[in-house]
């Protein structure tokens, strides 16, 4: 049953890959979905029927596809697991990627490249659902460098455009520098614990389950549990955009707006946050990995809020929200609230993809323009992209009781309390936390006011730039419109999961059971800190079951709740703070001039250009290429290779052509042998 | 003298008797039958493979042993070897039709010629003797000289043909008398039995031994195209018809390395007695060297070819030092997993090459090849996937060979882990010129004349086969592993039936 859901967006892949040039767009985008539809069926059917029945200890589905190769020790299945954290990952991906498909047949309609867009789409359903049911390392980084070959594939989708495929090239160059790490740590995994698998096999306990029985390693000291977390973090950091490999994201929005939506904005970004849950059990034996990967996530979320107040492309903004939200959910981690950190995952599926969505009907209703300086007064236009980006818009700024409050709140409430960093980090982390939540709903107000509300700021402006622009295929110009059906019914849907979406996990503080959490506390580790962690028993039953037996959460039971209270009604505070600073400022004066400085995401591409690529594009120019032949080099790579190559030419004076001097060499070859033997013998 | 005691069981040979049969059939139809029954010959050709493949796997069946006198022998080897030959043929076989159609040249000699060349390489791989060592290869090559001036009329082929020969019969001079002196220290030529005599010490000249193996190693090196005795290989590999060079340098190469490993892993291996261990220890070290030099030659020069065929006769010598590191693990299983393979990949590049050469092999230059990428995509696409495995990307049959092959030689040689690393510093430089023709192909200006190739059912079908291979070989390979991984233990204990 598993595999079926992993493979039947591939057999939509296949379908359309091969034949869909000559289908027309209404049965590829059916093939597409009806695919996408089979799985996201299937992932529910199995997800309430088959898991969760189960008891809780032992919420574990395990399906055997094939062996894939086992040499000498080493062994990787092609294996699939189902557990509560793979769980709550398979129902938003295939539910928020229907959604998505179906948005996009109404998106995409009429683009000369239809079937290959659904193709790549499809192709990324099958590897992401490949990367979360992964039951072994190995598995999950072929869904892993899968879903990059598909984000490199969409991002760089309009071929035609320029920045199109340099945004392509940059994601994938990011990328391969986190890949980088994540291999690293699988090999190091492999050698500690002779398994890379997350389920026992052939008698060895998988890998999670042997670290959950390590000792935790002190703050400060580098053992390899802080090797393996800050390797594993590294390949997160280039997945999910995190500092210092966060810059391939906001370009990555050359791609069409609906793969925004589906992989750098719910999905694909957030495997990072996923590794580092799925391995929990390593991450909480060492403190410096979670403090390193709490200050990198609070970091990231401050730094790419304040860009986002800057930004002017509407999708620009988006881009940079989602930045700063993932930092969010790695702070999360950091502190040691796993489950908050994958609860934040899902509602922000829920409100990005929505808001994403929403911005491609703007851009679509706008005749391609993305420029929110170029819009305003939209509402009137387009009255259900407004209607429901209104719920994405309050639900990421932290609106009560809408979905984003919940699990946001949940974050900043763990920040303050943890008990796995030093004491005083909790909260100051907290600060930057919270200020980063009133910095997220100043800008996500100012994009909203620009977009829908104030004067109308298109007509003879947008004329003259659509006639220099790259919009011929809408053929319609002329005012904003309303986008069909097919796109604003996923809205709709997204919308209502943006405002209810966040009731599964109600904190106790509020009255509720918080059922999201204990659904996911038997597969993630609990906090350690260096003394409780001798003392923890492993646990035997299930088999994926990395829970330790440790004492209570610290965040439970031990305060009462007038704290938690306080704080929430803080940030609540400060949401609303922010949405009316955001009013104020730029309903009154919607074109004032930002920060230089943050328009220009404080250079850091710059800096980058600078330190980075200059340095290697200058060596290779000036020393290199100089140095070793001018005449034929393109490039750094072929310099290289020319090295080679000139011991090459070399070499290949050994081949002269003559019978002659080839039997030569045979005979001086064997006289060496044989004196070799010779020597040996006499010896 | 009972027939029974000599091992006189038919059944041993059933694979070399019938091609033989069938080559000698193919003959007779030639003679009788009218011109244009190329494809009756194929088809003939065709089944008789597929026959003989069928009675290797019943082979499997009948257990080791040794039959003829200890001549024969059935075991492990000989059956993923044989296997191994058996599929090269078959695919040489389906491509032949449209080379020899499209060339004009004569279709019943060539097929006929196959056969007799594939029953030689049968009976090497099959040998337990020295004396049938050297009569499978002797059969083999002298084939294998007249396969490669197949046609007749070109001067390359001509070349090539007279090279291979003159240095080959050099080479065999060696191995011969390699032969000789071994003979002449264990007083036997039946392998079991050196083996038995070095185990027990009881060698007339431990140097004569030692000297006879450094021959051997001169020998058997020159056939499988290792260094310092590659020499011929471009050259032969350029001249030869593109069909023939595909099969010389995978059928005759499996069944070499198949005797090879029978006489010195099994035969010279870590025996219990001085001279034993004096011996093994000796040639894994000159065998470590050689292979560490093959690669790196192989690699290096192959960097600088500008004809594709050339460029891929260097990157068979890289290959067969990579296939040498899995040799000196003294389990046969990698080097078969990784002859295989080999096979597979390289086979299916030169059936792609064949195609794109046109009739009297024209176009073989690399520049030929800017730009057909869109145009010719089937070919190119498949060309691609071939190069990509032959430079060891996952998830193709290259890498999880040389993933094979690397990962036991680290576990069970800890004394051979630099030669490991070279491999690997090998397989990451091979990258470069693999990825050479790829580039030009897909993003360089479409070259002027170029012709979309005709491609026959038959070639179809080897392309198709080489392909699925390829990719299951990559995705899938446990279940051939753990089938290979029977314990080679085995092997050495074969008692005369």
């Amino acid at each position: 049953m598993l595999k079926w859901i992993i493979l039947a967006p591939l057999i939509g892949a296949i379908i359309n890959g091969l034949v869909g040039k000559r289908l027309n767009e209404r049965l590829i985008g059916l093939i597409a979905c009806a695919s996408v539809a089979v799985s996201t069926a299937l992932a529910f059917i199995v997800f309430f029927t088959q898991l969760l029945p189960l008891p809780a200890e032992k919420r574990v589905i395990t399906e055997h596809f094939f062996t894939w190769l086992s040499v000498g020790n080493f062994r990787a299945d092609f294996a699939y697991m189902l557990d509560p954290l793979s769980g709550v990952y398979i129902l938003f991906i295939t539910g928020v990627g229907l959604l998505i498909h179906i948005y996009a047949t109404g998106y995409m309609h009429g683009d000369p490249g239809f079937y290959r867009f659904f193709t790549y789409l499809n192709l990324f359903m099958f590897m992401m659902l490949t990367l979360v049911l992964a039951d072994n390392l190995l598995v999950l980084f072929v869904g892993w460098e899968g879903v990059g070959l598909c984000s490199y594939l969409l991002i760089g989708y309009y071929i035609d455009r320029k920045e199109a495929g340099d945004a392509a090239k940059k994601a994938f160059v990011t990328n391969r520098v986190g890949d980088f790490g994540y291999m690293i740590a699988m090999f190091m995994v492999f050698v500690t614990f002779g398994s890379i698998s997350f389920v026992a096999k052939d008698g060895v306990p998988g890998f999670l389950e042997q670290a959950a029985t390590r000792p935790v390693e002190a703050f400060g000291v580098f053992g390899i549990m802080t090797g393996i977390a800050l390797l594993l973090f590294v390949g997160a950091t280039g997945k999910s955009a995190q500092i210092p490999l966060f810059v391939w994201l906001p370009d990555a929005m050359a791609g069409p707006t609906p793969v925004s939506a589906l992989i750098h904005a719910a999905t694909m970004v957030t495997a990072g946050v996923y590794l580092t849950a799925r391995c929990s059990a390593v991450v909480v034996k060492s403190p410096t990995a979670m403090a390193v990967i709490a200050v990198i996530g609070a970091a990231t979320a401050i730094f790419a809020a304040t860009i986002g107040l800057a930004q002017n492309d509407i999708k620009k903004v988006l881009a940079y929200s989602t930045v700063s939200q993932l930092g969010y959910m790695f702070l999360a981690c950091g502190v040691g609230a796993f489950t908050a950190g994958i609860f934040h995952v899902m509602t922000h599926a829920f409100f990005k993809a929505l808001l994403f969505l929403g911005s491609g009907s703007v851009i679509h209703g706008m005749h391609e323009e993305q420029d929110i300086r170029k819009m305003g007064g939209l509402r009137k236009y387009m009255p259900i992209t407004f209607a429901t980006m209104m719920a994405g818009w309050l639900a990421i700024s932290g609106f009560p009781l809408l979905s984003g409050f919940f699990s946001k709140d949940e974050i900043l409430w763990q920040t303050w309390a943890t008990g796995a960093l030093p004491g005083g980090w909790g909260k100051a982390l907290w600060g930057v936390a919270a200020l980063t939540a009133l910095l997220t709903a100043v800008y996500m107000t100012r994009m909203m006011v620009l977009t829908f509300f104030g004067k109308e700021r298109f007509g003879a402006g947008h004329d003259a730039h659509h006639a220099a622009g790259h919009d011929e295929g809408h053929g319609h110009h002329g005012k904003p419109h309303e986008s069909p059906a097919s796109m604003w019914i996923p809205l709709a849907v997204l919308a209502v999961l943006s405002i209810v979406g966040g009731l599964v996990g109600i904190p106790k503080a509020l009255g509720g059971s918080n059922h999201f959490e204990h659904f996911l506390e038997p597969v993630i580790a609990r906090v350690q800190t260096a003394d409780n962690g001798h003392a923890v028993e492993p646990a035997e039953a299930a088999p994926a079951a990395v829970a330790t037996a440790a004492p209570a959460h610290p965040a439970e039971e031990v305060h009462d709740t007038s704290t938690e209270l306080a704080l929430t009604g803080l940030s609540v505070l400060l949401g609303f703070l922010g949405i009316g600073i955001g009013f104020g400022i730029f309903n009154r004066n919607p074109l004032k001039k930002m920060p230089t400085l943050l328009e220009n995401k404080y250079y850091v591409d710059e800096f980058y250009d600078a330190a980075v690529i200059g340095p290697i594009e200058h060596t290779s120019r000036d020393l290199l290429w100089k140095v070793v032949d001018v005449r034929i080099i393109d490039g750094f790579v072929n310099g290289v290779a020319r090295l080679f190559a000139g011991l090459s030419d070399l070499l290949r004076f050994t081949q002269t052509g003559y019978a002659r001097n080839y039997a030569a060499v045979i005979l001086i070859g064997a006289i060496i042998v044989i004196s070799y033997f010779g020597y040996i013998a006499a010896r | 003298m009972q027939l029974e005691n000599l091992g006189l069981y038919y059944w041993a040979i059933a694979p070399e008797i019938i091609v033989s049969v069938v080559g000698v059939i193919i003959m007779m139809v030639d003679a009788f039958s009218s011109r244009g029954a190329r494809k009756l010959n194929a088809v003939i050709a065709l089944a008789g493979l597929i026959a003989a493949l069928v009675s290797v796997v019943m082979l499997d069946g009948l257990g080791s042993g040794s039959y003829f006198s200890g001549m024969v022998v059935i075991d492990p080897i000989r059956i993923f070897f044989s296997v191994t030959i058996l599929l090269a043929a078959i695919v040489a076989a389906l491509l032949a039709s449209q080379f020899l159609k499209d060339e004009g040249l004569p279709p019943g000699e060539f097929f006929s010629l196959l056969m007799f060349a594939t029953a030689g390489m049968l009976l090497l791989a099959g040998a337990g003797d020295l004396v049938t060592v050297f009569l499978g290869l002797e059969i083999a090559s002298i084939t294998s000289y007249v396969m490669a001036g197949y046609r007749r009329y070109d001067l390359r082929s001509n070349e090539s043909s007279l090279k291979y020969f003159l240095l080959g019969s050099f080479s065999t001079a060696f191995l011969l008398y390699g032969m000789a002196l071994t003979y002449g220290a264990a007083g036997s030529t039946n392998i079991q039995k050196i083996t038995a005599a070095i185990a027990s010490g009881q060698v007339n000249y431990p140097a004569l031994l030692l000297i006879g193996a450094a021959l051997m190693i001169v020998g058997f090196g020159f056939k499988i195209a290792s260094a310092p005795f590659h020499l011929w290989t471009p050259d032969v590999y350029e001249g030869a018809p593109t069909i023939v060079t595909g099969f010389m340098g995978t059928g005759p190469k499996v069944a070499v390395f198949a005797a090879f490993i029978r006489v010195f892993v099994i035969g010279f291996g870590p025996q219990d007695s001085e001279i034993g261990i004096q011996l093994h220890t000796t040639w894994v070290t000159v065998l470590a060297v050689i292979a560490a030099l093959t690669m790196t030659i192989g690699n290096v020069i192959a960097i600088s070819q500008k004809n594709i065929k050339r460029m891929l006769a260097y990157s068979s010598i890289a290959h067969a030092g990579y296939a040498l590191v899995g040799f000196l693990t003294g389990d046969f299983a990698p080097v078969a997993f990784y002859m295989l393979a080999y096979s597979i990949m390289s086979l299916g590049a030169f059936a792609v090459i064949q195609l794109l050469a046109r009739a009297g092999d024209q176009r073989t230059e690399i520049a030929d090849y800017a730009g057909i990428g869109f145009e010719a995509p089937a070919l190119s696409f498949s060309l691609a996937i071939f190069l990509l495995s032959l430079a060891g990307i996952p998830p193709t049959a290259g890498f999880m060979s040389k993933f094979y092959v690397f990962k036991t030689a680290w576990d069970m040689t800890p004394e051979l882990r630099w030669l490991v690393l070279v491999a690997v510093i090998n397989s990451i430089i091979s990258v470069y010129y693999y990825l050479y023709p790829i580039v030009v192909m897909f993003f360089r200006p479409l070259v002027p004349g170029f012709i979309k190739p005709r491609i026959a059912g038959m070639t179809m079908i080897a392309l198709i086969l080489t392909l699925l291979g390829t990719f299951y070989l990559g995705i899938m390979p446990n279940r051939l592993m753990n089938a290979m991984s029977r314990p080679p233990a085995v092997v050495t204990q074969i008692t005369v039936k």
